[in-house]
């Protein structure tokens, strides 16, 4: 049989979520690999917020996707592995989290709010990377417990009891805890209007 | 387990033999079964369309200590798992193959070499060898 | 602006917009919770009260604001993140066991007893995928065998998931992987395939290297092929 492969217009670079998912939790391991360059950077940035700081981030990337790679047939909707190596990633930031401190305070008045990882350099002035600069900096500033809430809650799309079950909280509490985030960061960032 | 009671059969008392004199160890490996299972990684390497070994029995931990234990440091344990059972030596190989060729012909034609291999040793002839290839991939 | 020891009633809290403050009376009794609640759920199930509310419509659109900057921010720090590293990905890659999903064996010749030659579920997708890597504009997806594939000349269907490119033929395109699929087993295997499952989703194009995915068309099944060739009938996903 002839072998078309290298008239093959399209890579596999350039398919979609659900193939490279079916593929992966089949053991394509060229499959695999196209997710984790098309999803790394973006687990990377959410974890770095999660953390609080790019220390550890490489380490808890990776263990994400060694876990991933062997959860992945556990997937029943393949074009929602974004979102469910989100999840992922969370938890072993998490893990990690709890690995530093652990004695976890609900709130954590004492701590100090984390500064933010990046300052607004003069080039940056423009209004949009001020924006989100602001941004960046209030939720830095959130009580540690505040902010996980908000990110996984706002970027990572976990449902309140989902949250109270990955924190081991109250879904009362998550409650109050998103509240007063939101409306500490909606208030804050009304200035930037 | 390592089988040495009198009532092999001559080829499977070979085998007996070799182990009983050697001894072997909890996990069943021994020098023996080790040299076999380096030499038929050798001589798969050797098989056209053959483009991969992978590890044939993944080791579970608690095995591992042992293992490393009658092995010296740089040895890994063998891809090949080679082991006596009831006085039959069993080779398992778990090999990868080239889809430009059917994969039923090169796995056969792993299959035979290495029981020629084994025959032509004198190590155990067929019915006292059991040789299993696996194919783990075709690409 | 320090927030109090968080404690497990959230509605006494004030909302501060610039120089408005809204309270919970000014939300029609609802909490910021609420509107955001019904913010994501699309302003439905329609609330009166909430529609109704000058004060809510004030903290909505506070709340639509945000998450069109959040939007942002996610981007932004995907955006922000340095050049892959290569020795990181080939690390990761170097820990993933490549036969973690061997699945069951398939028999060659031989017998379990006897010694003899199989091959892996899992060599037999990458089979079954191979065959669909050489078609142009379509990709397989995931595979699933029905039947007892450990028992020699037992009877075995298979489903694939297939993608397309959008404006491709469906019904072709099913038709083509079949026999694809049909030749390459029988080439490498002596599986009794008996039919070839199909399901087409179409994407309106393919996925950007940068990550951004088209959408999903409507998804179309092809037809059972059995070993004397015939073809099952097709259905065409809405274009």
């Amino acid at each position: 049989m002839a072998d078309f492969t290298a008239s093959k217009r399209t890579s596999l670079a350039e398919a979609d979520d659900r193939t490279l998912a079916g593929r992966a939790a089949d053991g394509d391991v060229a499959a695999f690999e196209v997710l984790v360059r098309r999803y790394g950077p973006l687990m990377r940035g959410y974890s770095t917020r999660l953390l609080g700081s790019t220390d550890e981030v490489d380490d808890v990337v990776q263990a994400a996707f060694i876990t991933a790679w062997q959860q992945l047939p556990t997937l029943a909707d393949g074009a929602a592995v974004k979102s469910w190596l989100l999840r992922v990633v969370n938890r072993k930031a998490l893990d990690r989290i709890r690995a530093r401190r652990p004695h976890d305070d609900l709130d954590d008045e004492t701590r100090p709010a984390l500064t933010a990882d990046r300052s607004v350099s003069p080039e940056a002035l423009a209004e949009h990377h001020a924006v989100q600069s602001a941004l960046s900096t209030v939720l830095a500033s959130l009580p540690e417990r505040q902010r996980q809430c908000w990110l996984m809650k706002e970027i990572a799309g976990y449902s309140y009891d989902q949250i109270a079950d990955e924190l081991d909280l109250p879904p009362s509490t998550v409650r109050g805890l998103l509240s007063r985030a939101r409306t500490s960061v909606i208030a804050r960032m009304e200035p930037w209007r | 387990m390592i089988d040495s009671t009198e009532a092999d059969s001559a080829a499977a008392g070979s085998i007996a033999a070799s182990l009983a004199e050697i001894g072997g160890t909890r996990d069943g490996s021994t020098a023996m079964t080790d040299s076999v299972a380096v030499a038929v990684e050798r001589l798969l390497r050797e098989v056209p369309g053959v483009t991969a070994i992978y590890p044939s029995a993944p080791l579970p931990a608690l095995v591992v200590g042992t293992v490393l234990a009658t092995h010296s440091v740089a040895q890994a344990p063998p891809l090949v798992t080679v082991s006596v059972s009831g006085g039959q030596l069993r080779v398992t190989a778990l090999i990868g193959v080239d889809a430009a060729v059917p994969a039923q012909a090169t796995g056969r034609d792993a299959h035979d070499r290495i029981a020629d291999y084994l025959a032509s040793t004198g190590v155990a002839a067929a019915p006292t060898a059991r040789v299993t290839v696996r194919i783990g991939m075709v690409g | 602006m320090t927030t109090p020891i968080d404690d497990a009633t959230p509605g006494d809290e004030v909302l501060v917009l610039g120089d408005v403050q809204l309270r919970s009376a000014d939300l029609a009794g609802h909490t910021i919770d609420d509107l955001v609640d019904y913010y994501d759920a699309g302003l439905l199930p329609p609330d009166a009260s909430i529609d109704s509310s000058a004060g809510c419509q004030i903290a909505l659109s506070a709340i639509a604001r945000l998450r069109a900057l959040t939007a942002r921010l996610v981007e932004d720090d995907t955006a922000d993140q340095p050049p892959v590293n290569e020795s990181w990905i080939s690390g990761l890659l170097g820990q993933i066991g490549s036969q973690a999903q061997a699945g069951r064996d398939i028999p060659l010749f031989g017998s379990v007893a006897d010694g003899g030659l199989v091959i892996t579920e899992g060599a037999v997708r990458a089979i079954i995928r191979g065959a669909g890597d050489r078609i142009d504009g379509l990709f397989i997806g995931r595979c699933r065998f029905a039947g007892d594939v450990t028992v020699a000349e037992a009877p075995v269907e298979i489903d694939v998931d297939v993608s397309v490119l959008w404006g491709q033929n469906i019904a072709e395109t099913a038709a083509l992987v079949q026999l694809a699929i049909v030749d390459e087993l029988q080439r490498h295997t002596r599986l009794n395939i008996t039919a070839v499952n199909v399901t087409v989703h179409d994407v309106q194009r393919l996925a950007e290297p940068d990550g951004a995915t088209g959408t999903d068309g409507a998804t179309g099944t092809g037809g059972a092929v059995g070993t004397d060739g015939a073809t099952g009938t097709d259905e065409e996903g809405a274009s």
